[in-house]
């Protein structure tokens, strides 16, 4: 019987995290909600997943340069 | 199941675990490790060592899958108290990628244990050819059914002294 390996998933996981953030059209008048930096929640860098993702991406290119795939 | 003859009595009592005074064990205090990026830090140190790399290549030659390795290792760091099981779970696709990229430069042919079907005990393959070989044999025993029937002529007659008289 296979038994459960968190890292299996982990690593599976890890995959699917959408790395690029995607842009909100914002509005430019008077009453518009200010942009403060460190203010956007969909900061992808914030989150600890997706730092780990972006490790992963450097490695795997590195990688796969070294096999040249 | 064969029976244990006498009772084993020199192992730990239910609870035993919880009995070491509070914060006794390292992974009872904070961690060293607080965030992701320290703990990344640690094991690119680590994975990256010379010594460690001929370690892990040797364990990758003996063909031990590296998602076992990976789990392995964050769970020691856990025991040992370097880094919480959150930051462990989180850092593991950072191991396995950098022992892959390990197992790439020392051209090491190593099995990742990441995929399921693959490296699950039997493969398809394996199945589909034994099933053919089940019904070849069966085929072969359905084309010499006159063996078996002479094999039932041949049965003696009990000869005890119990046994029914035939006139």
């Amino acid at each position: 019987m296979r038994r459960f390996n968190p890292s299996i998933s982990a690593y599976m996981n890890i995959n699917k995290i959408e790395l690029e953030n995607k842009k909100e059209p914002t509005g430019s008048g008077l009453l518009s909600p200010m942009r403060m930096p460190g203010m956007n929640k969909n900061d992808k860098k914030a989150d600890p997943a997706a730092r780990v993702a972006y490790h992963v991406k450097a490695i795997r290119e590195k990688r796969q340069n070294k096999n040249g795939s | 199941m064969a029976l244990r003859e006498e009772p084993l009595f020199d192992v730990p009592i239910p609870g035993q675990g919880l009995t070491a005074e509070l914060g006794s064990r390292p992974w009872q205090n904070p961690p060293q490790l607080s965030t992701v990026d320290e703990a990344i830090d640690y094991y690119v140190e680590r994975l990256t060592d010379e010594s460690a790399i001929e370690q892990i290549v040797d364990i990758l030659e003996l063909g031990v899958p590296i998602a076992n390795v990976a789990n392995a290792l964050q769970l020691g760091a856990v025991m040992d108290g370097v880094h919480s099981v959150d930051i462990g779970i989180l850092v593991i696709p950072v191991i396995i990628e950098l022992m892959m990229y390990v197992g790439d430069i020392s051209d090491v042919e190593y099995t990742t244990g990441l995929n399921k079907k693959a490296e699950d005990g039997v493969s398809d393959a394996k199945i589909t050819k034994a099933a053919n070989k089940l019904k070849n044999k069966i085929k072969e025993a359905d084309s010499a059914p006159d063996k078996i029937d002479e094999a039932e002529d041949d049965e003696e007659e009990p000869k005890g002294l119990m046994t029914r008289r035939t006139q």
